[in-house]
């Protein structure tokens, strides 16, 4: 293959699978610049690797998904303790160019942000894949933990989002 | 509202991706992307080349010294400066081995951020260990470089006092990095060259990379 085939490969399964760069630089960044940032930081990573891809050893988005978090966690990492994680908020659902708050902003989405916003980075990669419905196996081969122990997380989150969302009842009750 | 719930709005929402596409797809066009690559060859090959340059200095400090053996101080510092060039050759080839399993970004994401973080540590010790003793290493580089090139023994011509006293001075010039370094840690500085130095030396990274290692290993057992 040559220099110039290998590109168009490279460029046409970015193509493909680009929202997994978008929802993954969206979930970890602190406003619209910060976003715009790790979106090329991950698109020039992703090239840097690219070489070594191997379709035999794992699907294109298990690669893909490994090399967005791994970047967008070690850059958070870089951040002040204090600024690392601002509750997400609105600016991540803005356009990049126009600015513009979806419109139709539901309620559960904001619930949800509002949830993400106070996980750690590893746990924000494990509800990321659950929320892109990414089957069990998958979230372990990107993780690189068992199945059983994506399932035990999985349903502690779910005790933990349920015991916020009951309390949160009862004070608005 | 229950998880599933919220995976179903997930499924909804959709981020108007225009701008981002573009982003994504300007370093290609500005033909960036050959750049980077390259830039971390240059930087697995600058590794490389430091460790041929430590290799060079430790065949010439141990000629130096081997010559010298009967002079017990040019072999005391001969024998110093072999040493630390053998640590500087271990340090740099680890540090290029741990690079170099990070190099791809695509192992599982525990395995990655456990590669990071182990890197930092050591790059932590390095730094400390190999940074700090050039305050009075110069002496000894410079003493051992008089006699290469000119002959003069520097430990000689001066006097033992003036050259522990020189020591002395280089001891407490470590002490005082220490300090500024603990004094300075936290702000944000110019140069991250100097940030990074701060940090290392002030001890920061080294509690920044532990409490990641603490991080992942209580999200494995959880």
């Amino acid at each position: 293959m040559t220099g110039r085939q290998h590109q168009q490969r490279f460029e046409s399964l970015l193509h493909e699978h680009r929202r997994i760069v978008f929802k993954v630089a969206g979930l970890y960044s602190r406003g619209a610049a910060d976003r715009d940032d790790l979106v090329q930081e991950i698109g020039a990573q992703l090239w840097r690797s690219f070489g070594g891809y191997d379709p035999a050893r794992a699907k294109f988005s298990t690669w893909m998904y490994r090399i967005a978090l791994n970047v967008a966690i070690s850059q958070a990492r870089r951040w002040p303790e204090a600024d690392r994680f601002e509750p997400l908020d609105t600016h991540h659902l803005e356009t990049v160019g126009g600015g513009e708050p979806i419109a139709e902003q539901d309620e559960r989405l904001t619930a949800l942000y509002a949830f993400i916003g106070q996980l750690d980075p590893l746990n924000r990669a494990l509800i990321l894949l659950y929320l892109e419905d990414r089957s069990y196996a998958e979230i372990a081969e990107v993780l690189g933990i068992s199945e059983t122990n994506v399932a035990t997380k999985l349903g502690r989150i779910k005790q933990k989002l349920r015991g916020q969302m009951t309390a949160a009842q009862a004070t608005g009750a | 509202m229950e998880l599933d719930e919220m995976k179903q709005a997930w499924a909804r929402m959709d981020l108007r991706q225009d701008g981002m596409e573009a982003l994504l797809r300007q370093d290609f066009r500005e033909r960036r992307m050959e750049k980077t690559r390259a830039s971390m060859r240059w930087s697995l090959l600058w590794q490389a080349m430091e460790i041929a340059a430590w290799l060079a200095f430790v065949v010439f400090v141990a000629s130096f010294w081997v010559d010298h053996r009967h002079t017990t101080h040019l072999l005391v510092i001969g024998l110093l400066l072999h040493a630390y060039g053998i640590a500087a050759i271990w340090s740099t080839a680890t540090q290029l081995f741990l690079l170099s399993r990070i190099y791809l970004f695509d192992a599982p994401v525990l395995v990655l951020q456990r590669r990071l973080a182990q890197l930092r540590r050591f790059r932590f010790y390095s730094t400390l260990a190999l940074g700090l003793p050039w305050w009075c290493l110069w002496l000894l580089a410079t003493t051992v470089g008089m006699v290469w090139l000119s002959g003069v023994d520097l430990y000689a011509v001066t006097s033992p006092g003036w050259f522990w006293a020189t020591l002395g001075v280089g001891v407490l010039g470590i002490g005082f990095s220490l300090r500024l370094a603990r004094h300075l840690a936290g702000r944000r500085l110019r140069s991250p060259t100097l940030q990074r130095l701060v940090e290392d030396m002030s001890g920061r990274s080294l509690l920044r990379a532990s409490r990641q290692l603490d991080e992942i290993a209580r999200f494995e057992q959880e």
